[in-house]
C-alpha cells in the first residue's frame, strides 16, 4: 500500500466537498462521510503491515535536502486509526448538528483537510514535512472557529491563532537550526543528546509548539474562547482530541526518539512541574465555571497536566501512561463535547442554571455524558482510571519529594474534577425540570422533549462504549497501541513485562460488581415490594413549591470564591490574569505608548532621529 | 483463589457482604450503645440494628414523581456493591499478602470514593431540592477530606516506596509496624479526622444534617432502599478503620491471637470515632472544607516532612 493514499482520501473529499454547494442537503455530509470512512478503512489497513519508509525527493538548497520523507510504524499506525475514527464521528455528527443551523460551505471541506495534514504530521519523518502540516492545522483550526457565530468567535479565532502562531514560529526556529547545527532534519536520523544550549533551546522550542496544541499552562488560554464561540462539533474535533492527540504526539516523539536526556537532567523536571501546574490551575478554574462548554474547555487543559506528569516522569509505565491519557483524553472529551452539543441543540442554551432535568427526556446522551465524565474523572472501572492509575504508579516510583508532591497535586485534581462534574451532571440532567421558554421566534422552538437525532446518538454512544471497553479490557489496547511505541525506548526493560504486570484485572472486579448488582435486582424484584410512585414531593407534612424552591448548581462552589487567597486566585483567574494572549498585549502597548511619545509630529524631532540613526548606522560600518 | 467461584465465595460471605455487613451491624449497636452510655442512656438491645433493618425491609418503597427512577434505585445497590468489593480486596490481601497487584491501594482509594458517590447520585436523582443540597455538600466535604488524606497514605507510599497493600503488610511484618514512627502518629491522626468526615459522624454529618435538612441525600429514600443505603453505611463502618488497620498498623492476621490483637486495634479506631462523635457540635460546611485545606492538611505536610527527615 502506499503510503501516500492515506492523504490522498481526505485531501480528494475536500476537493470534491468545495466544489459542493450546500443548497442540496446533506450532499457534503454524506462525500465527507464517505472520505472518512474509506480513510478509516485503509488506516486499519495499515495497522498490520510492517513499518515502512517512504522518500520523494524534491529540491536542495546547499545541504539541507527538502525531500518529502514518510515513515509509517507503531506510533502512526494507532494514530492514525483514531484520526480516521474522531472524523468519521465529527462528520456524522456535524450532520445532525447543521441539520437546521447554518455553517459555511467550508466547514466539511476543511475538516477533510485537517484529517489530511494531521495524517501528514503522524507520518512525517522530517522535520520539514511536520512543519508544514503543523502550520496548516493551525491555520485550518482558525478557520474553523472562525465558522461560529459572530465576532466573539472571530475574536477567538484570532486569539487562537496569535498564541498557536507565535509558538509555530518556535517549531520553526527550531526546525531551521537542525539541519545547521546537526545536518539533518531527518527525525529517525537525530539522536541528540541533551547538554549544550543549542539542543536544549531547541528542545525548549518545539516543546513550546507542542504543549501549546496541547494546551498545558501558561500556553493554555485560546482553549476556553474557542470552545466557548467556535462550532460545537468542530470544537469536540480539533481542541478537544484531535489537537491533543497531535501536540501530545509531537511531545512524545522529541522526547522519547529525538532527544536524549542525561539522568538527572533539569529537563524532566520542568516538565512535571508544567504538569503539575496545569492540573492545579486547570482543575481550580474548572471547577468555578457556570457554561459547559467553558466548564469542558479548562477540564481539556487538566487532562493535559497529566499526560504531561506521565511521560516526564521518564518511567516506561509513566510513559504508557501518559500515552493512553492522551487517546483516553481524546475518546471522553469528545463525548462530553458532543453530549452538551446535544443539549445545546434542544434547549438552545449551555447555562447550568437555566438546565435542568433532562435526564428523563435525553437518556442516551445523559448516559453517554455519565459514563464519560465518570472516566474523566478517573472512577474505576472506565479507562480514565486505567490511565491515571499508571501515571501514579510512575510517581511513587520516583521516590522523591517532588514526585510525592504530584502524585499528590494529581490525585487531588481528580478529585476536583469528579466534583465538578457531579456539579455538571446535576445541573444539566438531573435536578429540577426548568419551565421551558417561550421563544418569539417559530423557528427555534424549545425542544427538550427528545433526545437529540440518531447521527449525533451514535457517535456519543461509540465513544462512551470506548471508554467502557478501554476500561475493561486496557490490556488490549496497551499491549497493542502503546508498548510497541515505547518498547523502542526502554532499553533494559521490555514493555511488554513491565506493563504486563503492573495490570490489574479490572474484569474480575467489575464482574464481582455485577454480580453484586444482579443479586440486587433479582432480590429487588422478586420479594414484591410495595412500591408506590407519589405525585409530588412533600416536605413536613406540606406540599413543595418547585417553582420558587431551586438549588442552582453554579452556586456548589462558590465558598471557594469567598477564602481569601484561592479565592483571590481563582477570581484573578476567571478575569484573565494569569493569560499571556492578555499580558503579553499589555506589554506590547506599553512599547507602543513609549513609540507614540516620540510621534509629536515635529519635523525637526523627526530629523534629529534620522541624523542619529544615520550615525548610528555610520558608526557600525566603519568601526565595526 | 484461582477460578472465579471462589472469588464469587470471597465476594458474598466472607471477607464480603455477609461477613461485613454483620460485623458492621455489630458495630452500629456497639456506637449506639457507648453513645446513650455517655449520654447517660440505657441504650438498644444487642439486635436492634438487624431489627431496624428488618422493619425497614418490610416497608412500602417510595418513589417520588419527581426522581429519575433507574438512578434512584441503582445508586444504594451500586454504593452497597463497591462496599463489598472493597472489603474484599481488603480482606483477601490482609489474609493472604501475597495475592496483590500493584498499584492495589490506588484501586481501593478510588473505590472508597464510589459510597459517597452513589449518596451523592441518590441525593441528585431524588429530584429533592433537599436531596440535592445534601448531595452537594457531601461533595464540598469530599473536597475537603481527599487532600489531606491523599497527603497522609503518600507519606506511607513513599516510606515504604510502594503503592501495593500486600508490600506495605509485609514491609510492616519486617520493619515493625508503622505507627511506631513519629511521622507515621501525625499522618494516622490525619486520617482519623478524614475517616470521621468519611463515615459522615458529628461533626462532619453535614450532608445529612437530620435537623436542617431532613438526612439530605437520604430525604425521599424509604423502605428496602433506605435499608440498603443503612447497611452500606455500617459496612462502611468496617472497612474504612480497617484500611487505616491494613496501612498503619500492620494489617490484620486471623490466625491464633491475630484476630483478638484485629479486634482490639478495630475497637480502638472506633472507639475514638464514636468518643470524636459524641463530644463535638455539628459544625458548617465551609467550616469544614475550610479546616480540612487549612489545618489537617497542615499537620499533614508536617508529617510529610517529618517523613523525609527520617522520623
Amino acid at each position: 500500500m502506499n503510503l501516500l493514499i492515506l492523504f490522498y482520501i481526505p485531501a480528494i473529499t475536500a476537493a470534491i466537498t468545495l466544489l459542493l454547494s450546500r443548497r442540496i442537503k446533506y450532499l457534503q455530509e454524506i462525500i465527507s462521510f464517505a472520505g472518512s470512512l474509506v480513510f478509516l478503512n485503509y488506516a486499519l489497513r495499515a495497522f498490520s503491515l510492517r513499518d515502512q519508509f517512504l522518500k520523494i525527493s524534491w529540491f536542495n538548497i546547499s545541504f539541507i535536502d527538502f525531500s518529502l520523507d514518510f515513515r509509517l510504524y507503531h506510533f502512526s499506525k494507532f494514530l492514525l486509526i483514531f484520526l480516521g475514527l474522531f472524523t468519521l464521528l465529527t462528520v456524522l455528527y456535524s450532520a445532525g448538528y447543521f441539520r437546521q443551523r447554518k455553517i459555511s460551505r467550508f466547514y466539511f471541506p476543511f475538516i477533510s483537510l485537517t484529517l489530511s495534514s494531521a495524517t501528514a504530521i503522524v507520518l512525517a519523518n522530517n522535520f520539514f514535512v511536520l512543519l508544514v502540516a503543523w502550520e496548516l492545522v493551525t491555520l485550518l483550526l482558525f478557520f474553523l472557529i472562525a465558522m461560529g457565530e459572530g465576532k466573539p468567535a472571530a475574536m477567538a479565532a484570532g486569539k487562537a491563532f496569535a498564541i498557536l502562531g507565535f509558538t509555530d514560529v518556535a517549531l520553526l526556529l527550531a526546525v531551521i537550526a537542525l539541519p545547521i547545527a546537526y545536518n539533518t532534519w531527518i527525525i529517525t536520523d537525530l539522536k541528540i543528546l541533551v547538554g549544550n544550549p543549542l539542543s536544549v533551546a531547541i528542545y525548549v522550542l518545539m516543546f513550546t509548539a507542542a504543549i501549546a496544541k496541547a494546551g498545558a499552562i501558561p500556553l493554555h488560554s485560546w482553549i476556553p474562547p474557542a470552545a466557548v464561540h467556535g462550532p460545537l462539533p468542530a470544537v469536540a474535533f480539533l481542541p478537544a482530541s484531535l489537537d491533543k492527540l497531535l501536540g501530545v504526539y509531537l511531545f512524545a516523539r522529541i522526547t522519547l526518539d529525538v532527544f536524549e536526556f542525561p539522568i538527572d537532567s533539569g529537563l524532566n523536571m520542568m516538565i512535571m512541574i508544567i504538569g503539575g501546574a496545569t492540573i492545579l490551575g486547570g482543575v481550580l478554574m474548572q471547577i468555578m465555571q457556570s457554561e459547559l462548554k467553558s466548564l469542558l474547555s479548562y477540564c481539556a487543559i487538566t487532562q493535559v497536566g497529566y499526560i504531561l506528569l506521565g511521560i516526564g516522569s521518564g518511567h516506561p509505565i509513566g510513559i504508557a501512561g501518559g500515552i493512553f491519557h492522551m487517546l483516553n483524553h481524546a475518546i471522553y472529551k469528545s463525548c462530553l463535547f458532543f453530549s452538551v452539543g446535544a443539549v445545546e441543540d434542544r434547549t438552545k442554551t449551555t447555562q447550568l442554571d437555566k438546565l435542568g432535568g433532562l435526564a428523563t427526556s435525553m437518556p442516551v446522551t445523559f448516559m453517554a455524558c455519565a459514563v464519560a465524565a465518570l472516566s474523566v474523572s478517573g472512577i474505576p472501572p472506565f479507562n480514565g482510571f486505567v490511565s491515571k492509575w499508571m501515571i501514579y504508579q510512575s510517581l511513587v516510583d520516583g521516590r522523591s519529594i517532588s514526585s510525592m508532591l504530584f502524585l499528590v497535586i494529581a490525585m487531588f485534581g481528580s478529585a476536583l474534577t469528579l466534583a465538578s462534574f457531579l456539579k455538571l451532571l446535576y445541573g444539566t440532567f438531573l435536578g429540577q425540570h426548568q419551565p421551558s421558554e417561550k421563544s418569539a421566534d417559530p423557528a427555534i422552538q424549545f425542544n427538550a422533549n427528545r433526545d437529540a437525532t440518531w447521527t449525533m446518538r451514535i457517535p456519543m454512544i461509540t465513544l462512551a462504549l470506548l471508554c467502557i471497553i478501554f476500561g475493561l479490557f486496557a490490556s488490549y489496547p496497551i499491549k497493542q497501541f502503546i508498548a510497541p511505541v515505547i518498547g523502542l525506548e526502554t532499553a533494559g526493560i521490555t514493555a511488554s513485562i513491565s506493563i504486563g504486570t503492573a495490570l490489574w484485572n479490572p474484569t474480575l472486579a467489575t464482574t464481582l460488581i455485577i454480580i453484586g448488582l444482579l443479586i440486587g435486582f433479582l432480590v429487588y424484584y422478586f420479594s414484591r415490594f410495595k412500591v408506590r410512585e407519589v405525585e409530588t414531593l412533600f416536605i413536613g407534612g406540606e406540599k413543595f413549591d418547585l417553582e420558587n424552591e431551586k438549588l442552582f448548581a453554579s452556586k456548589f462552589f462558590e465558598f471557594i470564591e469567598r477564602t481569601k487567597i484561592l479565592g483571590g486566585f481563582v477570581r484573578e483567574g476567571g478575569k484573565g490574569i494569569f493569560d499571556i494572549y492578555n499580558i503579553s498585549s499589555d506589554l506590547g502597548l506599553i512599547g507602543v505608548n513609549v513609540l507614540k511619545k516620540l510621534h509629536d509630529g515635529i519635523l525637526s524631532t523627526y530629523l534629529s532621529w534620522c541624523i542619529i540613526g544615520l550615525g548610528v548606522l555610520c558608526f557600525i560600518l566603519m568601526v565595526m | 483463589m484461582d477460578n472465579l467461584f471462589l472469588y464469587v465465595i470471597a465476594f458474598l460471605i466472607f471477607p464480603g457482604f455477609l461477613f461485613t455487613s454483620s460485623f458492621g451491624l455489630i458495630v452500629s449497636w456497639i456506637d449506639r450503645k457507648v453513645s446513650a452510655l455517655i449520654q447517660w442512656r440505657v441504650g438498644p438491645p444487642f439486635f436492634q440494628p438487624f431489627y431496624d433493618l428488618l422493619k425497614l425491609w418490610h416497608k412500602e418503597l417510595i418513589i417520588p414523581a419527581t426522581a429519575k427512577k433507574n438512578g434512584f434505585i441503582l445508586a444504594p445497590l451500586l454504593g452497597i456493591s463497591s462496599v463489598t468489593l472493597l472489603a474484599t480486596i481488603l480482606g483477601i490481601i490482609n489474609l493472604n499478602p501475597e495475592y496483590q497487584f500493584i498499584g492495589d491501594i490506588i484501586v481501593i482509594l478510588y473505590l472508597m470514593i464510589i459510597p459517597p458517590l452513589s449518596i451523592v447520585w441518590g441525593g441528585f436523582t431524588s429530584g429533592n431540592p433537599f436531596g440535592a443540597l445534601g448531595a452537594s455538600r457531601e461533595i464540598k466535604l469530599m473536597m475537603g477530606y481527599e487532600l489531606p488524606f491523599i497527603l497522609a497514605i503518600v507519606t506511607v507510599f513513599f516510606k515504604v516506596g510502594s503503592i501495593s497493600l500486600g508490600e506495605i503488610i509485609q514491609y510492616q511484618h519486617v520493619h515493625g509496624v508503622m505507627l511506631n514512627l513519629p511521622s507515621m502518629i501525625v499522618a494516622f491522626i490525619v486520617s482519623i479526622l478524614c475517616l470521621q468526615a468519611k463515615l459522615a459522624q458529628v461533626p462532619f454529618d453535614i450532608s445529612e444534617a437530620e435537623c436542617e435538612i431532613m438526612e439530605g441525600p437520604f430525604i425521599e429514600y424509604s423502605g428496602p432502599l433506605l435499608a440498603v443505603y443503612k447497611l452500606m453505611q455500617s459496612m462502611l463502618q468496617v472497612v474504612f478503620p480497617w484500611f487505616l488497620i491494613s496501612i498503619f498498623w500492620g494489617g490484620t492476621s486471623f490466625q491464633g491471637w491475630g484476630i483478638l490483637w484485629a479486634v482490639l486495634k478495630y475497637i480502638f479506631i472506633i472507639t475514638l470515632v464514636i468518643l470524636i462523635k459524641n463530644t463535638n457540635p455539628r459544625i458548617r460546611i465551609d467550616q469544614a472544607v475550610k479546616f480540612f485545606w487549612g489545618w489537617v492538611t497542615l499537620v499533614a505536610l508536617i508529617a510529610m516532612i517529618l517523613m523525609f527527615m527520617g522520623y
